[in-house]
């Protein structure tokens, strides 16, 4: 109950202090576009890194070992692929075109329609998210801080909800940038400690070697396909998630890109140290019977509570910082789509910065409701989060701003196809080969899509030129 | 088919960029991948070796060297593709009107693209030119 008081005075003050400060749209949406390399990137991998990371990936150890990684294998490469791929034209044509938001973006470079179909796919997925996230601070709340689900659930989301309705991501960033640096140094601290009480890295592997050697292969005990699968969808995946893509959006010039992939991959690797720690460890002490395990989850519970109460306590924060900061995110991605985006398609103004401010609380309500109400749709659109926005979007960030002959009946059409099959190979009860990730393959149709109908149906008549084009 | 999928993603860059520089840095970061999912496979049944394969050579190591060649090939300032504005009526696009009509609230990029399919010549990027 401290942790979440001191939360949420924090949050109300950072709200405070963040009113005045987000006066118009840009500030509100785009963090007045005056960041540079390390606020983004720290804030960028604090966004991304969910609960997840702290509560499953562990436990995942436990139960396929090695293969588990392969989900964060990929984090050496991501940050440069992402600038590589999408950051360096979003920044560009951001700058060019006005652009606060990813969805507007696909709108200024496609059309309406892009625009609209970006909208609707990133307030499902940024609702249904959050809802998960909600979820994620209900167990937070019973497993490591000792209070009821439901009032760690609603003090998380009011407390992001505060700031974030307040000040928008202009208190978002810098939020996340804090929660960001609390995130990996508790990392860092938690898989040390959870190391060094399982005897050190060689005795926990060696203890692992003796007692169950088939988590230690390169795979573990997943498929290899899948491991591969995985890999490929959590490499790729980052360049079409909306909240990994904002962050592109407040740099101040795009000469921030070329320290960002440092910052990005250094953060992340150190956020990452708590899977591999702690999931090693926590298997190894599992193993020696020095904790009980009844679910996977349990693990990092399990092992925090081995060590005692300080590490229950930087865990909980840890997770908690977590989770608020893949909220902030999404909240403010939602509100940006409800105000702006959507009535775009039918015509009107974008909303004014209240109705943003109204539609950032609607969305949480709607998140938590959603956490609340439904489980099972939680969990099955919670499983899908990642692969649907990659399925959705990546066709159209990555392919659509580097190919010219890319057109908006082709970039709508490939959000619509990867967005829907990724779903239906979600929803129907089938059994998928280990290889087939409905992401991908969601991704893989969007882009064979998104060929096609350009290539069938080129936009008509020239484009109007850029403004200062200087020629 | 993860490597392909990498350096297809990544291959949008030298597109883009047509830098030498930058096709050395996609394909050594798509060799380094190559041969650490290589040798993954061929030890997938070897408990200790197969999990130090897999820290070491597809974690540890691209960990500093992918972010360093990212830096060493980066470019400011370079035109691509796909940048020509679509015109929305009814646009409620605040900011572009603003973009269009009035002083930019931030700095823009030196050179801004159009659709036309002659690149045209680069402007000097002073930080560019003139970075370690």
């Amino acid at each position: 109950l401290t942790v979440l008081a001191a939360v949420a005075l924090l949050a109300a003050a950072l709200a405070w202090w963040s009113t005045s400060r987000a006066r118009n749209a840009t500030e509100f949406f785009a963090a007045g576009r005056r960041a540079g390399s390390w606020l983004v990137g720290l804030a960028g991998t604090a966004a991304a890194v969910s609960a997840f990371t702290f509560v499953g990936g562990p436990g995942l150890f436990a139960v396929v070992g090695v293969g588990s990684l392969w989900i964060v294998l990929s984090a050496p490469v991501t940050g440069a692929l992402q600038c590589w791929a999408v950051g360096e034209p979003i920044v560009r044509l951001a700058r060019e075109h006005g652009a606060l938001t990813p969805q507007e973006l696909l709108g200024a470079r496609f059309g309406r329609g892009a625009r609209t179909a970006a909208a609707l796919v990133t307030v499902v997925g940024c609702v249904v998210l959050g809802a998960v996230q909600a979820k994620a601070a209900a167990v937070l709340g019973e497993t490591l801080l000792g209070v009821s689900g439901l009032t760690a659930a609603v003090a998380a989301l009011a407390a992001t909800t505060a700031y974030t309705a307040a000040g928008g991501m202009r208190a978002g960033l810098l939020a996340d940038a804090v929660q960001g640096a609390v995130m990996a140094g508790a990392a860092l601290l938690l898989a040390g400690a959870a190391l060094a009480a399982a005897g050190g890295p060689r005795a926990a592997i060696a203890t692992l070697e003796a007692a169950r050697p088939e988590l230690l292969g390169s795979f573990g005990t997943v498929p290899a396909p899948r491991a591969l699968a995985w890999f490929v969808l959590f490499c790729v995946g980052t360049c079409a998630q909306p909240h990994y893509l904002q962050k592109f959006f407040f740099l101040r010039s795009e000469r921030e890109l070329r320290a960002l992939p440092a910052v990005l991959t250094g953060a992340l690797a150190a956020m990452l140290a708590v899977w591999l720690g702690v999931g090693l460890a926590g298997t190894a002490l599992f193993a020696q019977g020095r904790i009980a395990l009844g679910r996977a989850d349990e693990l990092t519970p399990a092992v925090m509570r081995l060590l005692g109460p300080w590490a229950m306590l930087i865990a909980g924060v840890a997770v908690l910082a977590a989770l608020m900061s893949t909220v902030a995110s999404f909240l403010n991605l939602a509100a940006a789509a409800v105000t702006r985006d959507l009535p775009a398609a039918l015509g009107r103004r974008a909303g004014s910065l209240g109705a943003a401010r109204v539609a950032t609380v609607g969305v949480a309500v709607a998140a938590v409701a959603l956490g609340v109400a439904s489980e099972r749709t939680v969990a099955l659109l919670g499983v899908a989060g990642w692969g649907f926005f990659t399925a959705a979007l990546l066709p159209a960030f990555a392919l659509g701003l580097a190919w010219p002959g890319a057109t908006g009946r082709g970039v709508t059409a490939a959000i619509a196809a990867g967005g829907l099959l990724d779903l239906a190979l979600e929803a129907l009860p089938l059994e998928l080969p280990p290889a087939l990730e409905p992401g991908l393959a969601g991704a893989a149709l969007g882009t064979v899509v998104l060929v096609l109908v350009s290539v069938a149906f080129p936009d008509p008549g020239p484009r109007t030129p850029v403004p200062g084009g200087g020629r | 088919v993860a490597v392909a999928a990498v350096v297809v993603l990544a291959g949008a860059a030298p597109a883009r960029r047509g830098s030498r520089r930058l096709v050395v840095a996609v394909g050594a970061v798509a060799l380094l991948l190559a041969i650490g999912l290589g040798g993954a496979w061929l030890l997938r049944a070897g408990p200790v070796y197969g999990f130090a394969w897999t820290i070491l050579v597809l974690f540890a190591v691209p960990l500093p060297l992918v972010p360093l060649l990212y830096w060493l090939t980066f470019e400011s300032g370079v035109r691509g593709p796909g940048s020509g504005v679509r015109e929305e009526s009814g646009s409620n696009n605040v900011e572009l009107q603003q973009a269009k009509s009035g002083p930019d609230p931030g700095p823009r990029s030196p050179v801004p693209g159009s659709f036309r399919p002659d690149p045209g010549p680069r402007i000097p990027d002073p930080g560019r030119e003139g970075g370690p």
